[in-house]
């Protein structure tokens, strides 16, 4: 069907109007519905506007200096702001704080606690435990109990003196 | 096993279960900042694991730029590369292939390595046992980037820490008729998942299959994850029976006909669009699933699923095809893998 106005255009807008149980109904292309103030056009598109929802750069532009830059890629932090994406490894150092906010907002945390490469896998183990065991120690300071407090130290101690 | 799209799988609600992990090499810039020799030299290093020792009989390896424009869009169809993966790129790019396709490996995507498996039906924990041991193997031969906070490195931070990606397609048929799949959408994007439609984005789904898959990859453990989504979808499902015995039950004359109307049409027409068929295949399969149907090989589906698509089609044909062609042809290869038996 083409427009009823201008006979060029498919019909894509179509509207009725009920006024006291009068019906009428339009027939438009996009065009003519705007003319005619039935429809009006908007720029505003959900998917842009969410694509740049997780570019670090809404909340953490203020702390960053931007001339500052990765020393392996080179990725400078405005592009890093830009992008929202990392240039290489070094990058989540280079720019560990703004990182860190990103992650949390993305992923509600920003602390890997799953898989891990292999070769890796004593060092990791024995730095987690001393994480929870750091944990349960402010717990245990927190709640006055001291004794528990002092065992949790020389615990993390000997973890720690043994890596 | 087999691949997700072979006439040997079950059919029914469970498609395919998919588990991708991005990892980078340790000490080279991401894709992004990568220049074409250490790409190229990437690549290489990658096929060399799997071109030695026994495994080479297992799996193909080849660079994605060697390839015509349609053998690129097959392996897209067969969900084995990504949509980024076809658009164009300066960089030499590899794709490490198992020759029963259960396993794709993409080199220089937006990661250094995409690792993926794909199983047909709801295989959890069988495809993320099978993508850790590919994991760890490469990893013996080429380290990765691991940071002790932050995990496994990727370019972008929405895959950071696991790099792990778990998804299961399904057919839901009926939970898509009765509106139920944006507030499925809403209720498990609180959990840190989400359900998207096969090919589409967003919750346009063609032929009422959908996509559910874990968003966040950060302070959970790949095991929490996968048993999220394991419940996610158990319940996913159990809702979805019970709203189509529901429906078949207050009207099962209606039902019945959709079923058998669609099987008509596929083993009768003479020209047929891709999604033509998708929409025709999906009350096929809910005909299937519910005995209505009885003497279709419910393995057929998930095969045409894949061969009716575009560049599927064409390679099947072994010739160009015009669109008006490719429909009639789809018509005619639809017509005979649907026969009676």
């Amino acid at each position: 069907m083409l427009c009823e106005k201008c006979g060029k255009n498919p019909a894509n807008f179509h509207y009725e109007q009920n006024i006291n149980g009068e019906i009428t109904v339009y027939n438009l292309c996009t065009k003519c519905a705007v003319e005619s103030g039935l429809y009006y056009k908007t720029d505003f598109n959900f998917s842009s506007f969410f694509q740049n929802f997780f570019k670090p750069d809404l909340f953490i532009k203020e702390t960053l200096n931007p001339q500052k830059s990765c020393p392996f890629c080179h990725m400078t932090a405005s592009q890093f702001l830009n992008l929202g994406k990392f240039g290489c490894g070094r990058c989540y150092d280079t720019f560990f704080d703004e990182v860190s906010s990103l992650l949390k907002r993305i992923h509600g945390s920003d602390t890997h606690v799953g898989a891990f490469p292999k070769e890796q896998e004593k060092h990791i183990m024995v730095k987690r435990k001393i994480d929870k065991l750091k944990e349960e120690l402010n717990e245990a300071i927190l709640k006055e109990n001291y004794e528990l407090a002092a065992k949790l130290r020389d615990e993390i101690k000997e973890l720690q003196n043994n890596e | 096993m087999k691949s997700w799209y072979t006439s040997e799988t079950d059919g029914g609600m469970f498609i395919s279960t998919r588990i991708r992990l991005a990892r980078n090499i340790k000490n080279k810039p991401f894709p992004s900042h990568l220049d074409k020799k250490t790409a190229q030299e990437i690549a290489a290093m990658v096929f060399d694991i799997f071109n030695s020792g026994k495994i080479k009989h297992d799996f193909d390896t080849f660079y994605f730029n060697d390839l015509s424009e349609n053998e690129k869009a097959v392996l897209f169809e067969k969900h084995l590369v990504s949509a980024d993966f076809l658009s164009k790129s300066d960089l030499p790019r590899g794709v490490v292939i198992s020759k029963d396709e259960t396993i794709s490996i993409m080199i220089n995507e937006e990661d250094h390595l995409r690792i993926q498996v794909i199983y047909p039906g709801f295989k959890l924990k069988e495809a993320y046992d099978l993508a850790r041991k590919l994991d760890t193997f490469i990893n013996e031969k080429i380290p990765y980037e691991y940071h002790e906070k932050f995990g496994y490195l990727t370019h972008c931070p929405t895959n950071t820490g696991s790099g792990m990606r778990a998804s299961v397609m399904l057919h839901l048929p009926s939970l898509t008729y009765a509106g139920s799949i944006d507030n499925i959408l809403s209720s498990i994007s609180k959990l840190g998942f989400t359900i998207r439609g096969l090919y589409g984005e967003g919750t346009k789904a063609e032929g009422n299959i959908y996509q559910v898959s874990n968003q966040i990859t950060l302070g959970k453990t790949d095991e929490e994850i996968l048993r999220n989504l394991s419940d996610i979808i158990n319940k996913i499902s159990t809702s979805e029976k019970d709203i189509t015995k529901q429906l078949y039950q207050k009207n099962d004359a209606m039902f019945k006909d959709r079923c058998m109307r669609a099987l008509g049409i596929l083993q009768n027409a003479y020209v047929l669009s891709s999604s033509e068929f998708i929409q025709l295949a999906s009350d096929v399969r809910n005909g299937i699933d519910l005995g209505i149907i009885k003497d279709i090989d419910p393995g057929a589906l998930n095969e045409l699923l894949v061969l009716t698509r575009p560049a599927n089609i064409k390679k099947i044909a072994k010739r160009n095809l015009s669109a008006d062609e490719r429909d009639i042809f789809r018509a005619q290869f639809v017509r005979e893998r649907l026969k009676q038996k």
